[in-house]
Parts: C-alpha cells; sequence; structure tokens
C-alpha cells in the first residue's frame, strides 16, 4: 500500500496537470489554491506523521508541535498563546487536529488583523466528557460561521478535516473569533 | 571541522551549535526543524539519555535543549553531564513544577510553547 507522502505526491501531480489543461483564469487559480494546501498538507505530514506508529500523544506535546510548525514570520504579527491540560491523545488525530490548527492560524493572520498590528491567538486543548474540545481564539474582529463558509478552502478544509475526527465545528462570536472543534476519543468508538 | 563562528553577533543563533533531547517524535522534528531555519547546528533527537551523551561527545554542543522526561528516563544527570561539560540547558517540561532542577539549567519552558519563547530562552541561555 503506497504511503501518505506517495500519496500526496501523486495528487499534487493530478492537480498541476489539471491545471496545465484547464482553460479559464479562475479555474487555474482554484487549482492553483488547491496546489497550495496540498503543499501545507504535505509539510505537516513530514513534521506531524509519526513513522515509529506511537500510538498516543500528550496534548501539550501536540500543542508544542503545532506551535513550533507555525512559521515564524508568522509569528511576528500573530502571538501564540498555548494552553493545554494533561492527558493524551490518539496519534491519529495529530495530522487533523495540526492542518486544523494551522488554517485557523492562518484565518486569523489574515482577518484578525484588521484594525490592528498584531493579533493574539490562543490554542487551548482539554478533555471532555467522552473526548476532546479544541479551541482557536484570536482578539480580531471575529466572524460569524455562514454556510457559504463551507465553500472557501480554508474553512471548509477545516470542516472535513473535523468530520474525519467525527468531531464538531462552530465559531462563536465575542471580541474576536472562537473556533471550536469538538472530537470524540476514538477509544470511545465502535 | 572548525567549530569557530565567525559572523554571529549577540543573540545571533546562527551557526551555534545545538543537541536537541526529546524523546517525542512530533516535538523532536519540529524543534529540528525551527532550530535549522534560525540557521543553528543541531544534531539529534537523541530519545535516550544514552544516545544525547554519544552525541554531546561527537559534535560539542555550546546549547542543549532537553526534555526532562524521556519515555519515563529522567534527564537529571544528563543535564548535570551537559552542564559539566559547558553546554547552556534550557529544559522543556509538560509539568508546572520540577522539584529536582538546580542552577545547572539555563531556563526551563512548560510545553506548550511556541517558537518566539524558545529563541528567546536560547538566546538569553548563549548570553
Amino acid at each position: 500500500m503506497p504511503n501518505g507522502s506517495s500519496i500526496l505526491r501523486l495528487i499534487d501531480a493530478v492537480l498541476k496537470e489539471t491545471q496545465r489543461q484547464a482553460r479559464g483564469t479562475e479555474a487555474r487559480r482554484l487549482i492553483q489554491h488547491a496546489i497550495q494546501r496540498v503543499a501545507a498538507i504535505s509539510a505537516a505530514h513530514g513534521l506531524l506523521h509519526d513513522p515509529d506508529g506511537v500510538t498516543r500523544i500528550n496534548g501539550w506535546d501536540l500543542l508544542t508541535a503545532i506551535c513550533l510548525t507555525v512559521p515564524l514570520p508568522m509569528q511576528e504579527t500573530v502571538e501564540l498563546l498555548c494552553e493545554s491540560g494533561a492527558g493524551d491523545l490518539a496519534s491519529e488525530t495529530a495530522m487533523p487536529l495540526g492542518l486544523i490548527a494551522k488554517e485557523l492560524i492562518t484565518n486569523a493572520a489574515r482577518h484578525g488583523l484588521t484594525g490592528q498590528s498584531k493579533v493574539t491567538v490562543r490554542i487551548g486543548m482539554r478533555r471532555e466528557a467522552g473526548g476532546y474540545i479544541f479551541t482557536v481564539e484570536d482578539d480580531g474582529p471575529g466572524f460569524v460561521l455562514q454556510p457559504d463558509h463551507a465553500r472557501s478552502l480554508g474553512l471548509g478544509l477545516v470542516m472535513a478535516l473535523t468530520r474525519q475526527l467525527n468531531g464538531t465545528f462552530e465559531v462563536e462570536r465575542g471580541p474576536g473569533a472562537r473556533c471550536i472543534v469538538r472530537f470524540p476519543d476514538p477509544r470511545t468508538l465502535n | 571541522m572548525s567549530h569557530v563562528r565567525e559572523t554571529a553577533k549577540p543573540g545571533d543563533l546562527r551557526g551555534v551549535r545545538v543537541l536537541v533531547v526529546e524523546d517525542q517524535w512530533h516535538v523532536a522534528n519540529a524543534l529540528r526543524s525551527l532550530l535549522e531555519v534560525e540557521g543553528m547546528e543541531v544534531s539529534g533527537p537523541a530519545g535516550k539519555t544514552a544516545d544525547a551523551h554519544r552525541l554531546a561527545d561527537e559534535h560539542k554542543p555550546e546549547l542543549a535543549v532537553v526534555d526532562i522526561n524521556l519515555k519515563g528516563e529522567m534527564a537529571y544527570s544528563l543535564i548535570d553531564d551537559l552542564h559539566d561539560r559547558g553546554v547552556r540547558v534550557v529544559v522543556i517540561s509538560g509539568y508546572a513544577v520540577l522539584p529536582r532542577l538546580s542552577a545547572k539549567v539555563a531556563a526551563v519552558l512548560q510545553k506548550p510553547f511556541n517558537g518566539p519563547e524558545l529563541l528567546a530562552s536560547l538566546r538569553r541561555a548563549l548570553s
């Protein structure tokens, strides 16, 4: 069976060939976005996929890995604060959560800087009954989750990855945006 | 092999030799990637103290980032040894209180932490 890296390389090649054949500027632009997303997933896969097959990862280790993989230039305008309680979770959640965090941090960096030179992003994870709650909050203007957000590449990917975790995604607007991913512990699923 | 840094400025981590001791693959890989982007010469990651001792012998690090708990093996004696070699040690741990840590460490960072926090600790340790 091919491994994740070879599948991602194959997807990248297919997308690039599709882009080469695409007619129309908008189609080529959308495919280019998809190529960039696949590149981001490949990068996260390389950093967050554990080749040793470890089955459990501590919450604070996962959040540390996520925070360390946010590009430093982005961290000049995004102050990242990470909070995690103790407790471990299934390692197969590492890559989806890492990608979700990356998308939400990128989203906060893009939209949270409206009217301010720096945005504070708090990433948190803790246990709750039967599973986990993962949050990404920013002190930007906030936004309300609309049905058409599912069609946007970034939030659409967040929703797809959340489904992969058998979880739910919601956004609270307070001051800023509070994005909440709830997902069960796979050990509790049959 | 020369270990002399020719262009280093105060607070500049480029070319500084750093040993990474971390048993958790995700964190170890992310640490190595971040420190290499900063231009540091990274040895490791070592997941066991025996490997860390060997890498310290081979690479003569100036700094070390050490997870205190390596799959149940506590790294206190490794920290003592690195200190005695003149290596400045930044300890990383998920534990809030580390009662046995001595004055032999330059800093303690509690997980989870971010890249700028780690780099600031390393710069302070170096200065």
